[in-house]
């Protein structure tokens, strides 16, 4: 590692390394594109789970690659800092070093924060409609659907049990128990009215589309809406929601 | 001196260390912004053509890297300034096309829209209510049913 970066230097280290690619690199030529790419599927991600009514299939591939990365980076950072501070009273270290690692820093504080908006907005989303969600995954499990398909990670399955069994524990305790046997259930659907609080999927949501295709959506009463490329529209969220899942129309 | 393409933030961390200075995009210009201005003004119905972030980038260099602009920046700040509030008219006039089912917003960068996003959010919503009961008592209708009729 040199010590006399100039500013080139700490361009190009930046470009190599700061993003995404990992730090010892395994192939240097996925640095800047695949990281950018990285980067903006992480906010797309984000952004469509944060404006969609309905949990998203959990990104388990892109957020493992992500975290990976970013457990990569922060190594780096902990072992430059080491070495910085070995050579700090032997003035070695120049303040361009400091600025470098302050930009790698800077820059995982930003991948954290989108990787937090998009985990707690899931969670959100989990904790409103726990036991609607405690239903659907029921099915999915049974299905043995593989893992990297599943709508929660295991860690939200995990929060997702929990926070029902804390829940339903409290409604128990404090006043569940003292109704009549009939009363106590919490998602009887016997008289008609359901008691489990499902998504709206008729929300209306903010989309831009970003497919070449046009496409075509069909409003009822022969109705139809016509989406073009880069038009942006509100629309009813069940109207796009496949479209949303193959990547054509992002909700912004 | 040498060109790089830098994502912004990481030039405004060098611009504050002194370590570059910033090359505005095209469109942060005075003679641009006056000529988007004026086909604001010419064209009534429909808005211009412009970048996505232009407010925040626009906000960013302004407070951040001042100097580097071509054109002194009271006078970008004015120009900015007088291109937003007619797009904002614009965008508020717009809004008496609200229905229950959709609307397009062509145009509108992402700031603008995030301004009227909570106010088109609740109308429709509230819309969609009363549309609902209005055209039909059961369930089952309500879910098939989308009309696309102004309450």
């Amino acid at each position: 590692m040199s010590n006399e970066f100039d500013i080139d230097d700490i361009l190009q280290e930046f470009d190599q390394r700061s993003k995404f690619a990992p730090k010892k690199s395994q192939k240097s030529a996925r640095s800047t594109s695949s990281s950018q790419t990285i980067y903006n599927e992480l906010t797309t991600a984000m952004l469509n789970e944060r404006m969609a009514p309905e949990l998203l299939p959990y990104k388990h591939e892109l957020l493992r690659n992500v975290l990976d990365q970013i457990s990569n980076q922060q190594q780096y950072l902990l072992d430059s800092h080491e070495y910085g501070d070995m050579n700090a009273q032997t003035g070695i270290v120049s303040g361009d070093f400091k600025l470098q690692l302050m930009i790698i820093e800077t820059d995982i504080e930003r991948i954290n924060y989108l990787v937090r908006l998009y985990l707690r907005a899931r969670l959100s989303k989990i904790s409103k409609f726990t036991i609607h969600y405690i239903k659907t995954t029921v099915d999915e499990s049974t299905e043995s659907l593989s893992e990297s398909k599943s709508l929660l990670s295991p860690e939200e399955t995990e929060y997702m049990t929990k926070h029902f069994k804390i829940l339903t524990d409290l409604y128990n305790n404090s006043f569940l128990k003292k109704m009549p046997d009939h009363l106590r259930l919490l998602d009887n659907e016997s008289s008609g009215e359901n008691m489990v609080v499902a998504p709206d999927v008729n929300e209306p949501v903010f989309i831009k589309c970003i497919t070449k295709d046009l496409i075509t959506v069909p409003l009822g009463d022969g109705d139809e809406l016509e989406l073009e490329e880069n038009g942006i529209y509100v629309v009813k969220y069940r109207l796009i929601q496949k479209y949303v899942s193959i990547g054509d129309v992002v909700l912004i | 001196m040498r060109r790089e393409r830098v994502p912004l933030w990481v030039a405004v961390i060098l611009k504050s260390q002194n370590k570059c200075s910033i090359v505005p995009p095209k469109w942060m210009s005075l003679a641009y912004l006056t000529e988007k201005h004026e086909e604001e003004i010419r064209k009534p119905g429909m808005f211009s053509d412009l970048p996505w972030n232009w407010l925040e980038v626009s906000k960013m260099l302004l407070s951040k890297a001042s100097d580097d602009l071509s054109d002194p920046s009271h006078q970008l700040r004015s120009i900015i300034q007088d291109l937003r509030e007619i797009r904002l008219v614009k965008s508020r006039k717009g809004l008496r096309e609200l229905n229950e089912s959709n609307i397009q917003l062509n145009g509108l960068s992402l700031m603008e829209i995030n301004e009227l996003r909570p106010f088109v959010l609740t109308v429709m919503n509230k819309l969609r209510k009363l549309h609902d009961t209005k055209s039909g008592r059961n369930a089952e209708a309500e879910e098939m049913d989308v009309e696309d009729e102004d309450d």
